[in-house]
C-alpha cells in the first residue's frame, strides 16, 4: 500500500492503520526532537504528542509533499510550543542515555560541548518559525534547497534568503 | 564574541549527528490516546445531543404553555368585552326607561332596541 493509499484508508475510517505510520515514523520524530530540544523535554512525551497532532492534521495533508516533510513540520512546532512552555522534565536516566558525540572527549570538553549545543538549541527555537524549518530541514534533515521549497510550497529564493537569514540570526545570537 | 561561520556550521553538523540513544516506542501510547480522544468525542456529542433534546422539549414545552395562556387569556377578555358591552347596554335601556314615560318604554320597544324588531311577527 502507497503512503498516499494508507492515508486515504486512514481518513475513510481505518484509524488503526494510523499505528503503521507512527512504527514507521516514530524514531525520526525522536531523533528530530531530541536536536531540538536534547534533553530539556521528555522526549517520549514530546514524540506522543507529535502523533496525536498529525492524527488531527492529517485531513490537511496535501499529497503534494512527502508525509514525512509534513511530520517534520509538526515536530518543530510541538517542540517550539512545548518549549516556549518551559515544560522541563529531566530524569536522571534521560540524561545518561544520550549519545555522546565524541568518546574521545574528556569531562571538561564534553560540558563545554554541551553547553555549546544547548546554546544552539535555544538559539534555534528563538528564530522566526519559517528560518527554524527551512535551517531544521536543511541541515537537520539534509534536503536539498529543491526539495524544501517544492514542501514547503516556497520558491528556491525564499529557501536560500531564510537560510542565509537564520544562520545570520544565529551567529549574531550565540556568543563563545 | 560572536561565532563564525565556520564554528556555526561545526556545531550545526554535530548538532545534526546526534541520534537519540535510547529506546522509544509510542506506538500504543499514541493510539491509547486518539481511541481516549474519540471515546471523549463521541461522549460529548452524546451529552450535546442529550442537552439539545432536553432544551428543544423544554422550549416546546414552554412555547405550548405560552400559547395556551395567550389563547386563553385573549378568549377571556373577547367574553370579557362582550360582557361588559351587553351589560352597558343592558343598562343604558334601563336607565333610560327609569328616566323616561314607563309606558312609552314597552318590551315591545326593547326588542326593537335589542335588533329582535318583528320576531312575533314571523313567528
Amino acid at each position: 500500500m502507497s503512503e498516499q493509499e494508507l492515508i486515504q484508508e486512514i481518513l475513510n475510517g481505518k484509524t488503526d492503520l494510523f499505528a503503521q505510520i507512527v512504527d514507521e515514523n516514530q524514531m525520526n520524530v525522536v531523533n528530530l526532537c531530541y536536536k531540538l530540544c536534547g534533553n530539556r523535554l521528555d522526549i517520549d512525551e514530546v514524540t506522543q504528542q507529535v502523533f496525536v497532532e498529525l492524527y488531527q492534521a492529517l485531513p490537511r495533508f496535501r499529497n503534494e509533499s512527502k508525509l514525512s516533510t509534513f511530520i517534520y513540520r509538526i515536530t518543530v512546532n510541538v517542540v517550539s510550543k512545548m518549549l516556549s512552555r518551559e515544560k522541563r522534565i529531566v530524569t536522571e536516566d534521560d540524561s545518561l542515555r544520550f549519545e555522546r558525540i565524541s568518546e574521545e572527549r574528556n569531562i571538561e570538553e564534553d560540558i563545554i560541548h554541551n553547553e555549546r549545543i544547548t546554546q544552539l538549541q535555544n538559539a534555534i527555537q528563538k528564530l522566526k518559525e519559517d528560518q527554524r524549518t527551512a535551517l531544521v530541514l536543511y541541515t537537520f534533515e539534509e534536503k536539498s534547497y529543491n526539495e524544501i521549497a517544492e514542501s514547503m510550497g516556497w520558491s528556491l529564493a525564499k529557501v536560500e534568503s531564510l537560510i542565509f537569514r537564520a544562520k545570520n540570526n544565529l551567529r549574531k545570537m550565540l556568543v563563545k | 564574541m560572536k561565532y563564525t561561520d565556520t564554528e556555526l556550521e561545526k556545531t550545526l553538523n554535530e548538532l545534526g549527528k546526534a541520534t537519540y540513544a535510547g529506546e522509544v516506542d509510542v506506538v500504543d501510547k499514541v493510539m491509547n490516546r486518539l481511541k481516549e480522544a474519540e471515546n471523549k468525542e463521541k461522549f460529548s456529542i452524546q451529552k450535546e445531543r442529550k442537552v439539545r433534546w432536553t432544551i428543544g422539549t423544554m422550549s416546546l414545552a414552554a412555547a405550548s404553555v405560552a400559547l395556551l395562556l395567550f389563547i386563553g387569556n385573549s378568549s377571556s377578555s373577547q367574553a370579557q368585552n362582550e360582557n361588559d358591552g351587553m351589560a352597558k347596554f343592558i343598562s343604558e335601556i334601563y336607565n333610560r326607561q327609569s328616566q323616561a314615560d314607563v309606558v312609552y318604554y314597552t318590551p315591545d320597544y326593547i326588542d326593537i332596541l335589542l335588533g329582535i324588531e318583528g320576531m312575533d311577527e314571523n313567528i
